[in-house]
């Protein structure tokens, strides 16, 4: 029973979401999006007329949410923050140096990441990317060095993203959206 | 200079250690100040909607920050207990089926179990939290606290329509009013009586 528990939580693609700031707040807002309209809907203290209207309301917002935040923050973030992360702030050092872009992080990642020494092989003769000697190097190693750093520094852009995107920018755009939407269901009268 | 060591050693913590709770506390803790402002700043709505909506909202993340941090907490916990629980069974079994394995492995293996085991079941207890336990922890807390204070409920605005007074329909009276017969108008007291 702890074993197949164990098993679960300890599977790659939720530890890798657990990691990855911008994948824990997609899960989180998907999941949103989903139990507070139902909440809504379940709620006995008010009428049903109004559980609908709330409902769709707060469904339509978590969408828009997570459709501005997947569209437009994560992109801009990631590639952003690791930019001022390798120009600003580290000045070409702890590992920055060796990357070009994010991108080219982002694909070393995906390969350091793989559990054992045969799947990165594998994975590196695979990449259509060509990473630089130093690069190609450590993935061939046991444990390839995983550049903390340049991970913290995308965690944190994705954090402030994150911020930035869902407390600021999404909800202003949702109530721009949210209004014509309501209308279009007929669940809103039009403003004389 | 200072900012930018600080901005470093942050990179480098989250970079070792990076937990699904902190994006999710910040942005909490980021809806409820900039969710309320944002509602109170709206132009051409009634102030008392724009106060209940905006009270609404701020208790709705008052209520989610500390569910958040005590559902991630418990959880990362409950997940490093079964990791370790679990690599002890798998450790055990490995031992019992005849392979060697030095202590440092051992260990290596155990401290990467429970590095999985606390984020992959952090991450799910935040799930849970956001999906089930804050919506049902706020339509218990946020209903009866905006009734304590006295706001009403936000009505739909289709409500106004559907609700508006109608004028109740009167049943006129038609009995005719009938004119008071007197027996004898000559009985009682008489002033100047005859």
């Amino acid at each position: 029973m702890i074993t197949a528990i164990s098993k679960v939580i300890t599977n790659p693609t939720v530890v890798n979401i657990a990691q990855n700031a911008d994948a824990t707040v997609t899960c989180k807002t998907t999941v949103n999006a989903i139990g507070r309209p139902g909440f809504i809907l379940i709620d006995n203290h008010i009428d049903k007329e109004t559980k609908k209207f709330a409902s769709i309301k707060e469904f339509l917002y978590q969408a828009t949410c997570l459709g501005v935040y997947m569209a437009v923050i994560v992109p801009i973030f990631k590639k952003g923050g690791f930019k001022v992360a390798k120009e600003k702030i580290f000045k070409n050092t702890q590992g920055f140096e060796h990357f070009k872009n994010f991108k080219e992080y982002s694909a070393y990642k995906k390969i350091a990441d793989l559990a054992t020494k045969k799947e990165r092989l594998n994975a590196l003769n695979n990449s259509k990317n060509k990473f630089s000697d130093v690069l190609t190097t450590e993935l061939k190693k046991d444990k390839p060095n995983h550049f903390g750093d340049i991970k913290g520094a995308v965690e944190l852009s994705n954090i402030t993203g994150s911020v930035v995107g869902l407390a600021i920018i999404a909800p202003q755009v949702s109530q721009a959206l949210i209004h014509p939407a309501m209308r279009l269901l007929g669940l809103e009268k039009k403003d004389k | 200079m200072s900012f930018i060591n600080f901005i470093k050693n942050t990179c480098s913590n989250l970079g070792n250690n990076s937990k699904p709770l902190y994006p999710i506390l910040a942005i909490s803790c980021a809806n409820g100040i900039f969710r309320p402002t944002f509602t109170m700043m709206k132009k051409g709505e009634n102030p008392e909607s724009k106060k209940y909506a905006a009270l609404r909202e701020g208790i709705t993340e008052v209520v989610a920050m500390p569910t958040y941090f005590v559902t991630g907490i418990l959880g990362a916990k409950l997940g490093e207990k079964i990791a370790a629980k679990a690599h002890e069974a798998d450790i055990a079994k490995r031992t019992k089926a005849g392979e060697v394995i030095s202590e440092t492995v051992k260990q290596e293996m155990k401290a990467s179990a429970i590095k999985k085991g606390q984020a992959g079941l952090g991450l799910l207890a935040i799930c849970f939290a956001a999906g089930v336990v804050i919506p049902a922890l706020c339509s218990v807390v946020v209903t009866p606290v905006m009734k304590r204070i006295g706001k009403k409920p936000e009505q739909k605005p289709l409500d106004i329509k559907e609700t508006a007074v109608k004028m109740p329909t009167v049943i006129r009276q038609t009995t005719p009013i009938v004119r008071p017969t007197f027996n004898n108008w000559n009985s009682g007291m008489k002033v100047g009586g005859v």
